[in-house]
C-alpha cells in the first residue's frame, strides 16, 4: 500500500525539470495561429469551390436565401439526418457582431432538418432556441434546439418542433454569447430528397428497414407484397441478442389501439401480439422488441396483421406490413437492461461513454451527473426496482427544461430511457427515487455525439 | 489581438500590446503548464502539443482572460486532454497504451515510485486529472471542480477511484481534507 507522500513524490519526479522548448513556444503558439486563421478563412473558399464544381457536373443546386443576399457561411448541400438524405434549401446568418437573429420558417409537410453554422465565433456560443408558446409577444419562451461551440457547420438534426400547432410559421431564435466583433453565426435549412438509405426497401419504395442504426445492424427481414397479411423470413443468431420488429403503416392513417393487431412469432413460439398500426412512414425502425430466449442458430420469424389478437391473417387495405430482426449483441448490460452503446437521436449519432455510467448504491436515493464541457449530452437512465423516477435539471423540475417524471416498473431490468438535454457546463442532472424503493438500482446513461 | 508593430513614440498615445503581455506570459508560466501536461499525457512530444493547443486557444480569448490566464489554460488544457485528446489517441490507437519515449530519472531506482507511475498510466483520463491537480498542482477539491467543470462531490469520488487503483487508501484522500 502506497501513501499520498508516495503519490506526490512520484509526480513531482516525473515531472520534466527541463524545458527545451520554452524559447521556441511562443512563436510555435503563433504559427499555430496563424493556421487557425488560413483554415477559418479557407473553409468559406472550400464552399464555394465546392459548388462551382457541383455546378459544372450539371447537378442543380438549390437555391440560397439569407438575410444579406449572400451567404459567407459554408453549408453542406446535401447532409445524412438518422440515415436519410436532405438537400440545402435556405441559409439565414447574422451579420457580423449581431447577437440574435429571429426566423420564422414556413410549415412544410415534408421533413426538414437543420444545421447551426458559424464563423469567427471564438470561444463564444450560439444556442438556436424554438418558440413553443408566442402569444405573449416579446416574452420569448424558447427551448433549446441546438447550440454551437465551434467554427463550422454543427451535424444536420431533424428540425425541432415545440411550437404551438395553430402557429402558421416555426419561430426560432439564434442567440450568440461572448463571441467577437467578427462573429457570424447562421441556419442552414434542409429538406427530404428521394433517396432511400441502404436497408430493406418496401414494395413501392416508400419504407426501409435501414442496414444500420445506431450499434444494430440488420440480420434479416422481409415485407408482405401488397394484399398479403403475413411474412416470413429467416435469420441466424441468439434471440436475446436481437431486436425484433413488426411493422405495419395504413396509408389512410395510423391507428392506436387494434383492430388491425400485429403478431409477432419466432420458430412457432408466440404470437407477441400488439393493437395497432402507424401511419404511413418512412424509417420502419430498428426493433422495439426483445425476446428472452438465448437459443442460437438458423430461426424463422412470422409477422402477420389480423383482426384480433394473434388471430388469423387479415389484410387491410392501404397497408404495408414487414418485419426485421437487428442484432443487438454490442448491448452493454446495465442494471439488468440492455443498452444500446451507439443510439441515434434527433439526427445525431451518440455514443455511450462507459466511463460516465454513474451507479447507485445501496441506501442512496438520489443519482447526480455534472455536466464538465460545454457540448451536448444525451442521458438517460437503466433502473432496477424502482417504482417512481424524479429527474431534476439544476434542481428544477420542468419537462421543458427537458426534466422528466416517470413511473418506474419493478421488475428487473425494467426501464431505460433517454432524453436530449443541453446542460451547460456544471449543470447538474438527478435522478431521485423513493426510499421505499429498497435495493433499487438506478444508473444514468452518459452518451456523447459521435461526431 | 496580434503583435504589435507600433513603435514606441514619445508622446504618442500608450498601445496596449497584448502580444508582448502573451509572449511574458509563456516564458513565465508556460514550463509549469508543461509539466502539468506531461503528467496527464507522459509523453512529452503529446504534452508540447498539448501546450500549445491550449496556448493556442488562450491568444484568440486573451482579451477576455488577462487577469487570470494560468488558470484558463490550465482548464482549456485539463479539458483538452479529457475530451478532444481521447477522440485522437482512440482514433488512431488500437490499444490506450500511450508511447513514452521515457526519460533517464532517479525514479526508476524505486520500485514503489516506479509502480506507481506505472499504475497513473491505467488511471482513466478524468481520474489521472484529478490525481494531478489535486497532487501535484495541490489543488484544493473546489479548484479541482472548478478546472474540470464538475461539481465537487464528482472530484471527491474520482479521487477516490483514482486512489484506490493506485493502491492507495482512499479514506486518505478525504482525511486529507479534513485535516
Amino acid at each position: 500500500m502506497n501513501t499520498l507522500d508516495d503519490l506526490r513524490s512520484t509526480l513531482a519526479v516525473h515531472a520534466p525539470g527541463e524545458d527545451a522548448a520554452l524559447l521556441d513556444r511562443a512563436s510555435a503558439v503563433r504559427s499555430r495561429v496563424r493556421v487557425v486563421r488560413r483554415r477559418r478563412r479557407a473553409s468559406a473558399v472550400v464552399g464555394a469551390v465546392a459548388a462551382v464544381a457541383l455546378v459544372a457536373a450539371g447537378i442543380v443546386l438549390p437555391r440560397l436565401v439569407t438575410d444579406r443576399g449572400d451567404s459567407d457561411l459554408a453549408a453542406a448541400t446535401t447532409v445524412i439526418v438518422d440515415g436519410f438524405e436532405y438537400r440545402l434549401v435556405r441559409v439565414v446568418q447574422t451579420k457580423p457582431g449581431q447577437k440574435s437573429l429571429d426566423v420564422d420558417v414556413p410549415r412544410k409537410d415534408s421533413d426538414q432538418a437543420i444545421a447551426l453554422l458559424a464563423e469567427g465565433l471564438g470561444d463564444g456560443r450560439a444556442t438556436l432556441q424554438n418558440a413553443y408558446d408566442d402569444s405573449e409577444g416579446d416574452s420569448w419562451k424558447g427551448k433549446p434546439g441546438d447550440r454551437i461551440v465551434k467554427d463550422g457547420a454543427n451535424p444536420a438534426i431533424p428540425m425541432p418542433v415545440y411550437f404551438d400547432d395553430a402557429s402558421p410559421d416555426l419561430r426560432f431564435r439564434l442567440e450568440v454569447e461572448a463571441g467577437t466583433a467578427r462573429t457570424q453565426v447562421g441556419v442552414a435549412f434542409y429538406e427530404r430528397t428521394g433517396r432511400m438509405p441502404k436497408g430493406l426497401v418496401a414494395p413501392g419504395g416508400k419504407t426501409v428497414f435501414r442496414q444500420q442504426v445506431g450499434s444494430r445492424r440488420l440480420l434479416g427481414g422481409a415485407f408482405a407484397e401488397p394484399g398479403e397479411a403475413e411474412v416470413t423470413f429467416g435469420f441466424t443468431g441468439r434471440i436475446d441478442q436481437t431486436t425484433l420488429e413488426g411493422l405495419c403503416t395504413l396509408s389512410t392513417g395510423g391507428s392506436p389501439d387494434g383492430p388491425p393487431w400485429v403478431n409477432l412469432a419466432i420458430d412457432g413460439s408466440g404470437p407477441l401480439s400488439w393493437g395497432g398500426c402507424r401511419g404511413p412512414a418512412e424509417d420502419a425502425g430498428s426493433g422495439s422488441t426483445r425476446w428472452d430466449d438465448p437459443r442460437g442458430g438458423r430461426h424463422t420469424v412470422r409477422v402477420w396483421v389480423s383482426e384480433t389478437a394473434g388471430g388469423a391473417p387479415h389484410a387491410y387495405p392501404g397497408m404495408t406490413l414487414g418485419g426485421a430482426v437487428y442484432d443487438d449483441s454490442a448491448a452493454v448490460i446495465v442494471n439488468g437492461a440492455r443498452v444500446d452503446p451507439v443510439i441515434e437521436f434527433d439526427g445525431r449519432v451518440w455514443e455511450l461513454d462507459r466511463t460516465e455510467i454513474v451507479r447507485s448504491r445501496p441506501g442512496r436515493h438520489s443519482l447526480t451527473f455534472s455536466s464538465s464541457a460545454d457540448v451536448p449530452v444525451l442521458l438517460g437512465y437503466a433502473t432496477d426496482h424502482v417504482t417512481r423516477l424524479d429527474a431534476t435539471i439544476d434542481g428544477a423540475v420542468s419537462s421543458t427544461d427537458g426534466g422528466f417524471t416517470n413511473g418506474g416498473g419493478r421488475e428487473a431490468g425494467g426501464v431505460v430511457s433517454v432524453s436530449t438535454l443541453l446542460l451547460p457546463v456544471g449543470g447538474t442532472y438527478t435522478l431521485t427515487w423513493p426510499r421505499r424503493d429498497v435495493g433499487a438500482g438506478v444508473a444514468i446513461l452518459v452518451y456523447r455525439p459521435r461526431d | 489581438m496580434g503583435v504589435s508593430d507600433v513603435p514606441d513614440v514619445p508622446g504618442a498615445p500608450r498601445v496596449r500590446d497584448e502580444g508582448v503581455e502573451f509572449d511574458a506570459f509563456v516564458a513565465a508560466r508556460s514550463s509549469t503548464l508543461l509539466r502539468t501536461a506531461y503528467l496527464l499525457t507522459r509523453d512529452h512530444a503529446l504534452a508540447e502539443d498539448l501546450l500549445q493547443t491550449a496556448l493556442t486557444k488562450a491568444w484568440f480569448a486573451w482579451s477576455r482572460i488577462e487577469t487570470a490566464p494560468e488558470a484558463y489554460v490550465r482548464k482549456v488544457l485539463v479539458n483538452t486532454y479529457a475530451t478532444w485528446w481521447r477522440r485522437r489517441w482512440n482514433g488512431e490507437r488500437a490499444s490506450s497504451d500511450l508511447p513514452d519515449p521515457g526519460i533517464a530519472s532517479s525514479a526508476d531506482a524505486s520500485d514503489a515510485s516506479h509502480d506507481l507511475w506505472q499504475a497513473m498510466e491505467r488511471l482513466p483520463r478524468r481520474q489521472r486529472a484529478v490525481v494531478v491537480l489535486r497532487y501535484f498542482e495541490d489543488l484544493s477539491e473546489s479548484e479541482t471542480a472548478a478546472v474540470l467543470g464538475c461539481a465537487v462531490g464528482t472530484v471527491k469520488s474520482q479521487a477516490s477511484k483514482a486512489l484506490a487503483k493506485l493502491r492507495i487508501d482512499p479514506a486518505l484522500a478525504t482525511s486529507e481534507e479534513l485535516s
